[in-house]
């Protein structure tokens, strides 16, 4: 083999071996962000299930109030009735709610207060389940029965589907 | 040509196109690299505004800047999706539209702001029970002038200068020395006329800025109720957004929003929150309809405590009502209707809690 044709072949080869080494850099930086892309899309699904949550315990159509006032940390016992029942307005209205709630269910458990205290009385206020694994969150409540004046405990059980 | 001279004149040609290769190949990576970051930019503005609308949406009275975004142009249209349903609300930052999803989320802003500065308020809405949190977003960008008979001033313009944001960049003027107002080569100036007219107001100091930089909302009537007419700058004058129409506002929060959106020709900002407010408040008033189904089953309730429930529920039925067809009714019909009931509301409920009955909310 001529000198000149040794040259080009060495030239082509350093060629070749550069465009291998950038492709697999390149491909390496693909793959490092998808993974960080993928991160990213669970904390934010994360972010939206908490503000999800967030609305539905500021709730105005679930929460105490005292002349307007709004209480945080309670909910209306006869609100919770109302929409446990078939013509709540959350069930009534799922279009306005889904848009709120999303794929979640949202459940209601009396603590204490209950005629029979080994069974809580449980109150599902809405159910629009979708098959994957929720992100479940759970909070203490007081739930207020005005006509009585008195409070009872109560846990509010959030399910949000992502 | 001799046989080397033409091997190097090759090799010559080779090297160059390799160049142009590998310069092409990393021009490409640095292009899709630049996207990348201003799509991510784009998102992680669009991501901020969204979590901290819910966040302050769920606070009472907060009034927070925002300094941690990047400086970009942030946009805001409300535009009706079609026949039949209400208005849809978007931030848009860059090429990326950020959908405001929550029907009940209540956001006045204005139609173009400035990062990095953002400014963010809330304000409850009790109409007349707890209804929303209405959110007021600006940013230092945009100067505010407020122009004002101070003789003859009473309280609810003091109480419109005291709620805006803290660190909202704010001047107030006398109707008789608007000849003392400069122009400080802002990014955007709104005026804000409180009952006063402003359709012989010179802006000769400001006619350098472009017309859409100069804004302008006059408000005639008082914390209760009234009419906002909105201008825009065209030369050394202020001229009608929409000649025909002025727009009615029913309460202290609606007044509040009034100052910080911009209507415009082809956006209806107020209007579309206007309405996506009655129609959370629709399903507010159902919700308390239902709840007084309820209550009206509680046994040992006095005779005067049943009449008030049955009389209360017909009243929180007509509020819901009205409200039922919001997105295609006349505002200031609506307007007279809310009010009624809200007043009628206030008395049952106050009467509630003098007879001891379970109150309304």
């Amino acid at each position: 083999m001529k000198k000149g044709q040794v040259q080009m072949g060495e030239t082509i080869v350093i060629l070749l071996i550069f465009i291998i080494l950038v492709g697999l850099g390149f491909a390496f930086y693909a793959r490092i962000s998808k993974i960080q892309l993928a991160q990213e899309q669970f904390a934010l699904e994360e972010q939206r299930a908490i503000q999800r949550v967030q609305t539905i315990t500021h709730l105005p159509e679930l929460l105490c109030s005292t002349d307007g006032v709004i209480a945080n940390n309670c909910v209306d016992l006869y609100k919770v009735i109302a929409n446990s029942n078939e013509g709540g307005v959350f069930n009534v209205n799922n279009v306005f709610y889904e848009q709120l709630f999303g794929f979640s269910r949202i459940t209601l458990y009396q603590l204490s207060g209950n005629t029979d205290p080994q069974n809580p009385t449980t109150y599902i206020l809405y159910t629009n389940e979708k098959g994957e694994e929720p992100s479940v969150f759970y909070f203490p409540v007081l739930l207020h029965d005005s006509s009585q004046n008195v409070n009872h405990y109560a846990l509010l059980e959030i399910k949000v589907y992502r | 040509m001799k046989k080397g001279s033409l091997t190097i004149q090759f090799n010559w040609i080779l090297v160059l196109l390799a160049g142009a290769v590998i310069l092409l190949f990393f021009m490409g990576v640095i292009q899709y690299a630049t996207q990348i970051a201003d799509q991510k930019r784009n998102i992680l503005i669009g991501t901020t505004l969204d979590s901290i609308s819910n966040s302050i949406k769920s606070g009472d009275n907060l009034d927070k800047p925002i300094e941690s975004i990047p400086n970009i142009n942030v946009e805001y249209q409300c535009a009706s999706p079609g026949e039949g349903s209400n208005c849809k609300c978007s931030f848009i930052v860059g090429d990326r539209q950020f959908d405001i999803d929550d029907p009940s989320l209540i956001v006045f802003s204005p139609s173009r702001m400035k990062s990095p500065k953002v400014l963010v308020k809330s304000l409850e809405w009790d109409a007349p029970f707890r209804t929303a949190n209405f959110l007021y977003f600006t940013s230092t960008s945009v100067r505010y002038i407020f122009i004002l008979d101070q003789t003859s001033a009473g309280g609810w313009e003091t109480d419109v200068l005291n709620s805006t944001h803290r660190d909202l960049k704010k001047e107030v003027y006398d109707a008789s020395e608007t000849n003392t107002i400069k122009s400080k080569n802002d990014d955007r100036v709104k005026f804000i006329f409180l009952n006063i007219n402003p359709d012989s107001f010179d802006l000769s100091e400001f006619e350098s800025m472009n017309d859409a930089d100069v804004t302008a909302v006059a408000i005639a009537g008082d914390e209760f109720g009234g009419q906002l007419s909105y201008y825009q700058k065209k030369g050394s004058t202020l001229e009608p957004v929409n000649p025909s129409t002025s727009l009615s506002y029913r309460g202290f929060p609606f007044l509040l929003g009034g100052i910080f959106t911009d209507e415009t020709s082809d956006s209806a900002n107020f209007q579309c929150n206007q309405k996506r407010a009655y129609e959370t408040l629709h399903y507010v008033a159902n919700d308390y309809f239902q709840r007084m189904n309820v209550v009206e089953t509680i046994p040992d309730s006095t005779d005067f405590c049943k009449t008030l429930y049955a009389t209360a529920k017909d009243h929180l039925g007509s509020l819901s009502d009205a409200l039922a067809t919001s997105y295609q009714s006349d505002l200031a019909t609506m307007n007279d209707a809310i009010s009624t009931s809200i007043t009628i509301l206030d008395d049952d409920n106050k009467e509630a809690i003098a007879n001891s009955c379970v109150p309304l909310y």
